[in-house]
């Protein structure tokens, strides 16, 4: 029944909501169905917000939770610039039962994220990933050398759009990362005769020009930067 | 005109999601038939997202380019905000919230409330006899145990109060505030018939019902709390932070918020912050515009905001603004009309707390470096502007120390912003976008007009427009308003979404019979 109005009315709240009550009554005997009901919606549209909503759901009031991480990747596969995909993994990476939780599962994430950027380093979906899988851990992230070199990695290419690896090194840098003769020389290598010093600011500089979008933004963080990120 | 055509003229279109590959490609290509079958074939082998991102560019990039190259008077006729056919479509539409309407039967208050916002943001009001109107439908969506229904003799919902109560007050007025009270208690009390037939009560009267009503109103959102400390939208409805920002934006202008209503709402919303920074619909849920407004305001409103990482909102906002300059509603999709209004104004607010707290800190002295040049020539208006202004009382002093401009306390230049978004390309993606010259706006090229879009465009705008100023006491100089100032609107409250004048008036009514 709620399968037939679902067709034509998938954005109606009132229909979600009513679905849940019935499987919360029905149980975790209808988690499978409820995972391949969002399955088939989100194969229409990989980011129905009410489906993904539904999903999370599903998983942690009915269970299912085996095979989540194998759809995420199915998803990205599909198009890795699907945000609510990578916002499932996050999800199951910290919730699931199965698994050991985010800290745990942090290398095994930060490879496979890694990859993910450099085959498109103007995916802001997974660098926004990447910073996540530190969450709370602030030594971590500024110490492990796979974001640091990632950063690198991209800044000296040519070809591609170098504004989320310069505001990863802005924020690594404001957590207190100690830059090295490695992170100057590629950050001065993208100057244009800019007279700063202090490389956070440098950086934002930079970024004012190459995410023209943002340049108040980046201005407004360069006013904020204090003086022991120097 | 095909769209590989289109591509290959246009200059180098800025593709968000792979500045390397495709744009390139078009530029440097060349115009033969070889260059057009491999553009068809990398279009092909994008993503969807990456598909349907450079197919709204390629519309927006198209008027973009259109307006460019237009004479200077076809461009002054596209920047127009058009007020007399966007009065014409509301009030239209106003009158004919009737048949038309049946799909969006259970909304109508909503329908009230988008449409009677959009004509008090132009600066208009509605004739007697629609606001006679307006109120009498909105009292018999009223229930008898508080709270507002979709329609009459429909269950109370936490979003259609808020619509019912924000139409009500952006109408104002003694009749428009009190219907709430008037409504409410006798609805309990008569049957349907004699409603149609009440006159305005002595003032003593109203103070009665006034207090009886708030009860109600109190009792409803109470039944709507959870004990997780979200709210739910009606009773054993869906639970998510729309559903509380609704209850304690209600419960702040008609003054009756209290401890069981905040209690626990701060680590609800709190829990629903994501790792990307923005806001999502319930704990777990992807950050979305429309939420990361309904969770900020509700943290002010309930003086909690400082629990969130203001930090990574704020970024997490900002790139929310695309090349195309209207703001999307989630990481990677696409560009929408109605975000004007649900970033902007986070965006608005957070600079505003920031500011706030530097304020606290630093002392009132603006250092101003030449960082980068729009920035740069932004401060140096400023000063010329402050010079013609008269409204101080101190000095306009200028120093220079150090090769730096330190501008002493200037009644006017501190009372002005540093702005974290782009402002006028917003405004312009509004205005050329989604503005129909016949009045109305859209979500983005190719879709039609609706009230909803038309509601948070020009509320976007009006945020946009206002956003350098600290206070409302300040007017915006004419260089903050795209199309000039013949475009201004009326100024919103930002927690609310109310015209100021409005809000003002209805926080001295329900808080002075308190």
């Amino acid at each position: 029944f709620i399968e037939r109005i679902a067709e034509d009315n998938s954005k109606n709240y009132q229909l979600w909501h009513h679905r849940r009550w019935v499987a919360e009554k029905l149980g975790p005997d209808v988690a499978g169905r409820e995972l391949e009901f969002t399955r088939r919606v989100l194969s229409l549209d990989a980011k129905h917000y009410h489906a993904w909503s539904h999903r999370q759901w599903t998983l942690r009031a009915l269970g299912g939770w085996e095979d989540e991480l194998d759809y995420c990747h199915e998803l990205l596969e599909a198009d890795v610039f699907n945000n609510s995909a990578w916002n499932q993994r996050y999800y199951v990476i910290t919730q699931s039962p199965l698994l050991g939780g985010l800290e745990a599962m942090r290398e095994s994430e930060v490879s496979y994220t890694i990859k993910a950027i450099l085959t498109n380093p103007a995916n802001e979906s997974s660098w926004r990933y990447l910073k996540a899988l530190y969450k709370d851990d602030k030594e971590s992230w500024i110490s492990d050398p796979s974001v640091s070199s990632v950063c690198l990695n991209v800044l000296s290419r040519t070809d591609c759009f170098h504004g989320f690896a310069l505001s990863t090194l802005l924020d690594l840098l404001c957590d207190g990362l100690r830059p090295t003769n490695e992170h100057k020389d590629s950050v001065r290598a993208l100057a244009n005769e800019e007279p700063e010093t202090n490389l956070a600011n440098l950086v934002c500089t930079i970024l004012g020009r190459v995410d023209p979008v943002r340049a108040n933004y980046w201005a407004w963080r360069k006013s904020k930067i204090t003086v022991a990120a120097i | 005109m095909p769209v590989v055509t289109r591509l290959i003229r246009l200059k180098c279109v800025g593709l968000r999601l792979d500045r390397s590959g495709l744009n390139r490609r078009i530029c440097h290509g060349g115009h033969g038939e070889s260059t057009r079958r491999r553009v068809m074939e990398e279009l092909s082998s994008l993503t969807v997202s990456q598909r349907e991102q450079f197919l709204v560019e390629n519309d927006v990039f198209g008027i973009y380019n259109y307006f460019d190259a237009s004479d200077v008077s076809t461009q002054k006729y596209m920047m127009e905000i058009q007020r007399d056919k966007q009065l014409d479509y509301l009030m239209k539409g106003l009158r004919q919230l009737g048949p038309q309407f049946s799909s969006l039967d259970a909304n109508r208050p909503w329908l009230c409330y988008w449409i009677l916002h959009s004509i008090a943001l132009l600066g208009e009001t509605v004739d007697d006899e629609l606001e006679s109107n307006a109120i009498d439908f909105l009292g018999r969506c009223q229930g008898s145990e508080g709270g507002y229904g979709g329609g009459p003799g429909q269950l109370p919902h936490l979003a259609t109060t808020y619509a019912a109560v924000n139409a009500l007050v952006t109408l104002g007025g003694d009749k428009a505030l009190s219907s709430i009270n008037r409504w409410c208690i006798l609805f309990s009390l008569w049957s349907v018939s004699f409603i149609k037939s009440l006159v305005m009560f002595p003032l003593e009267y109203l103070h009665v019902t006034h207090s009886s009503f708030r009860e109600k109103m109190s009792c409803f959102l109470r039944r709507m709390k959870d004990t997780s400390g979200g709210f739910r939208m009606h009773d054993m409805g869906e639970m998510d932070v729309r559903a509380c920002y609704t209850a304690i934006s209600v419960a702040s202008i008609l003054n009756i918020m209290d401890d069981e209503l905040t209690q626990g709402l701060g680590d609800y919303i709190l829990s629903c912050q994501t790792y990307e920074g923005g806001i999502g619909g319930e704990p777990g849920s992807e950050a979305h515009g429309g939420y990361t407004y309904c969770g900020l305001a509700a943290m002010i409103l309930i003086n909690e905001v400082d629990r969130l990482n203001l930090d990574s909102l704020m970024n997490w906002a900002v790139h929310r603004q695309g090349v195309e300059m209207g703001f999307q509603g989630r990481t990677n999709k696409l560009v929408d009309g109605c975000y004007t209004f649900w970033q902007a104004a986070p965006c608005v607010l957070l600079q505003r707390l920031y500011s706030t707290n530097d304020h606290d800190v630093h002392g009132s002295s603006h250092i101003s470096e030449g960082t980068n040049e729009e920035h740069h020539a932004h401060d140096e208006d400023d000063l010329e502007d402050s010079d013609d202004d008269d409204d101080s009382d101190e000095d306009n002093d200028e120093d220079s120390v150090n090769g730096h401009r330190i501008h002493h306390t200037s009644t006017y230049i501190n009372r002005r912003m540093q702005l974290v978004f782009d402002s006028l390309g917003l405004q312009r993606y509004v205005l050329l976008c989604s503005k129909i010259p016949d009045g109305g706006f859209r979500d983005k090229p190719r879709k039609p007009r609706d009230f909803y879009h038309t509601c948070y465009c020009l509320s976007g705008l009006s945020v946009a427009q206002h956003a350098w100023l600290k206070d409302e006491d300040t007017p915006p100089l004419t260089r903050d308003i795209m199309g000039g100032y013949s475009n201004l609107l009326e100024p919103v409250q930002l927690l609310h979404n109310i015209v100021m004048d409005q809000y003002n008036e209805a926080i001295e009514f329900f808080f002075k019979a308190a």
